[in-house]
């Protein structure tokens, strides 16, 4: 049992989940006071003694069902939805017909002085630890780790095939069920013909699998595609798939930096003492102050009012900008959003009525202005002043996101100085490379006079930086 | 103590709770292993429930330490009571002038009331806090840490010490080891995101929505009042609602009060109007309820396939759901 229990440890972190020593130690007894007798029980009993994490279960329950699979299920990559379990139904077959077939076929190709290859052995035998083996060499070997894009796994999936000799598996199975044939073992030519099917379908979707998982290993996480990489990366570069991942890690950043304040307030040893409590107190003890009592700490209250460009070339910013904003803001705070093109409109409401996610959809694509139009920054720091002036005061950090680009109409410079004015600062953050700044339409020089704070901030890691300053200096 | 897995369903089905075969293991081995129960999963799945069913199945007490920001070793573990203190310095006074009447210097006096010092700090004048009540009872609790994603990450640091060990040091007073170890039940909503340090600790329990089969078991047993039919409607009209994007999606503690509502207003059927008028007992957002009040018919309909479905298949009691918690 211990070893198995190793081995399946083993898969189990391969596979991104992290089960350290101890909890595999628990795992052992827990499976021995529950009983190996019911699969259930013991699935229960590992899982709840080593995956901590509810998004972790459905990996854990794949792989269990694999590693301690069934009798005669194929005990390889996921059931594909839409899909019965592999190996039910069309071809019961147990586990020691499969095992007769195999032998009694590769007896007969020994005989003819052929040989088949260990991956197809251990294929049709399910053997899970060994093909598993020869899949890491196979993705170590073909650099699978180092693949930057998210969308070269299909190309990368085909690399690891041919590493893995693919073509070969497929030809000695159909070797192995011809020869059974020919002894007329037909019966076990249909129990490996079932196999065979299953290990055909299945195994190239299961390498594509791992390839993808292997690349959101890399994150340090262990989570979705997001790598290091990623945090550098041009926010108007990413892909579909990218902008999800990100967002969950844009939920995460914002956790931590929430953790990190409320930790933050609370260590802070700028405790004052409440002399008033303390003496009213005191009175419970004959008017000694037995207990100090002091100050709650004011919670620091960020008022913000978000300006974003929505215009595509800058549209990926804004959405994390609006994103990771307002999961820091969930508690505290009070954050008023605003997105323009040519015509600006608030969309504050958006975030009071509908999840994180969606408010943010909405804001990108349903608020209340042309979203073909071109983008008019003067004019929308004009009709911010106009309709929306109660939006900001003297306690108000303003944050405009955007390129500067305004398409040559006027810059309507005093309309973003009265904003800064009435505002307690006014920062800027720019999508754009600095290289481009100041050059074709962009004004974003001249709007740079305007502002207490310019940066560029092109991708999470600008992001961060800048959530970081603006909690710091939250007041 | 339990005995199995199956004794820990039927004692809890005795205290009317309901539990998937998984939830059974889980727990017996909680019990079994002296570990710690960290229980996760969506608000009113019945968290808090489960360690209130393991208390009267145990028949022992619950001893509850509900969390929140802000919660510190004061106010869970153990306080010196001043006002105690005072008092009795207060009444005794004419004893302590006697004392110390003989005393000559200054310096003989700390002395001598430094050597009754151990009087004042004494159990005698310690409050304890549920943390410090459970590992000093006498017979074994249930000790349920509520909400544990609400506390600071100290407290958190905090608490693993105390789990660890299921000791206690006082520095007045010295160590104090638990007489009996309590089994320790945490639950978390997961607003914040738990230290692995404290996950490797536990055992996790993930409770998700219950099945149908298993909420409408749930319905009977704690809402036997409402009719068979209405029961089946009412699980069947709220695990609709629960694949819609709400904001909160409905518990099971909701599903009860709904059917209690339900049942109190003699309603025998769900029709558009009785859904609408009730639809508070589920339903605690305004923006969620102004959606769901929209699609109310298609609600409806949804419900009614379901329980078609369901009826097709026979209702099922407790079968093929030994798989754990199944999402709807």
């Amino acid at each position: 049992m211990d070893q198995v229990l190793t081995e399946f440890v083993q898969v189990l972190r391969r596979a991104g989940l992290r089960v350290s020593s101890s909890e595999t130690l628990d795992g052992l007894l827990a499976a021995q006071i529950a009983g190996i007798d019911d699969r259930e029980q013991m699935r229960a009993a590992l899982r709840a003694a080593m995956v901590k994490r509810s998004r972790d279960i459905p990996t854990f329950d794949q792989i269990f069902d694999h590693f301690f699979g069934l009798q005669g299920e194929m005990p390889l990559g996921q059931p594909m939805p839409g899909q019965g379990q592999p190996g039910e139904g069309d071809f019961p077959l147990d586990q020691s017909e499969l095992e007769q077939a195999i032998q009694r076929a590769q007896q007969a190709l020994d005989d003819l002085g052929e040989q088949i290859s260990d991956l197809t052995e251990a294929l049709l035998r399910g053997d899970m630890p060994e093909v598993l083996s020869k899949l890491a060499q196979a993705m170590q070997d073909a650099r699978a780790s180092q693949m930057e894009n998210f969308l070269q796994r299909g190309r990368m999936t085909q690399e690891i095939l041919r590493r893995l000799d693919w073509s070969r598996v497929v030809a000695e199975i159909q070797a192995l069920i011809q020869v059974l044939r020919e002894m007329s073992e037909d019966e076990l030519a249909d129990a490996l013909q079932g196999r065979a099917r299953d290990v055909h379908e299945l195994f190239p979707r299961w390498v594509a699998e791992e390839v993808s998982s292997g690349f959101e290993r890399h994150n340090p996480e262990w989570q979705p595609p997001v790598g290091p990489a990623l945090a550098q990366k041009d926010f108007s570069e990413y892909t579909a798939a990218e902008v999800e991942a990100m967002s969950r890690q844009v939920d995460r950043l914002a956790q931590k930096l929430r953790d990190e304040l409320s930790r933050r307030k609370r260590t802070g040893d700028r405790k004052r003492l409440d002399v008033s409590r303390t003496l009213r107190r005191s009175m419970r003890t004959a008017g000694v102050p037995m207990e100090l009592l002091f100050r709650e700490p004011r919670p620091s209250r960020l008022r913000l009012a978000l300006i974003c460009d929505v215009s595509s070339s800058v549209r990926n910013a804004s959405r994390f900008m609006l994103q990771f904003v307002h999961s820091l803001q969930q508690q505290r705070g009070r954050v008023r959003s605003f997105v323009f093109i040519e015509d600006l409109t608030e969309v504050t409401n958006f975030f009071e009525r509908n999840p994180l996610d969606a408010a943010v959809e909405m804001a990108l694509t349903d608020a209340d202005i042309p979203y073909w139009a071109h983008s008019d920054f003067g004019r929308s720091f004009r009709m911010f002043l106009n309709n929306h002036s109660d939006a900001i005061n003297s306690r108000t950090t303003v944050i405009v996101l955007g390129d500067g680009r305004s398409n040559f109409h006027a810059p309507q410079l005093d309309a973003l100085a009265t904003i800064r004015q009435r505002a307690r600062r006014l920062l800027w953050l720019n999508p754009e490379s600095q290289w481009g700044w100041g050059h074709g339409d962009s004004i974003i020089d001249l709007y740079a006079r305007e502002c207490d704070f310019l940066t560029e901030c092109q991708n999470l890691e600008q992001l961060t930086a800048v959530m970081e300053y603006l909690t710091e200096t939250a007041r | 103590m339990f005995e199995s897995a199956v004794d820990v369903r039927q004692r809890l089905r005795e205290a009317r709770y309901l539990c998937s075969d998984e939830m059974a293991t889980v727990v017996f081995l909680a019990d079994q292993m002296g570990k710690p129960l960290l229980v996760e999963g969506p608000a009113g799945v019945g968290k808090t429930e489960l360690s209130k069913a393991l208390a009267e199945a145990l028949d022992t007490k619950l001893i509850r330490l509900q969390c929140y920001e802000g919660l510190d070793e004061a106010k869970a573990l153990y306080e010196w009571e001043y006002a105690k203190q005072m008092l009795y310095v207060q009444v005794l006074r004419d004893r302590f002038s006697q004392m110390l009447a003989d005393t000559g210097t200054l310096d003989e006096a700390f002395d001598r009331v430094a050597q009754e010092e151990d009087l004042f700090f004494s159990e005698r004048f310690l409050l304890p806090r549920p943390l410090l009540r459970a590992i000093t009872s006498d017979k074994r609790v249930v000790l349920l840490i509520d909400e544990v994603d609400k506390t600071d990450p100290e407290f958190e640091a905090f608490l693993l010490e105390v789990l660890s060990d299921f000791q206690v040091s006082i520095p007045e007073v010295g160590t104090i080891a638990a007489r009996t170890q309590p089994l320790v039940v945490l639950t978390s909503n997961q607003a914040r995101d738990l230290s692995d340090a404290l996950r490797r600790r536990c055992l996790h329990l993930f409770i998700d929505f219950p099945t149908l089969d298993r909420e409408l078991d749930v319905v009977r047993v704690r809402v036997p009042e409402v009719a068979e039919d209405l029961a089946e409607q009412v699980v069947a009209f709220v695990h609709e609602a629960r694949r819609m994007a709400l904001r909160k999606q409905p518990g099971v503690s909701e599903t009860l009060d709904w059917a209690r509502a339900l049942a109190l207003l003699n309603v025998n059927s769900l029709g558009e109007a009785e859904v609408a008028r009730t639809l508070g007992a589920i339903i605690k957002n305004e923006g969620d309820a102004d959606r769901t009040r929209q699609s109310i018919p298609r609600l409806l309909r949804g419900m009614d396939r379901r329980l078609d479905e369901w009826k097709g298949n026979g209702p099922s009691f407790n079968s093929g759901q030994s798989h754990g918690p199944s999402l709807n």
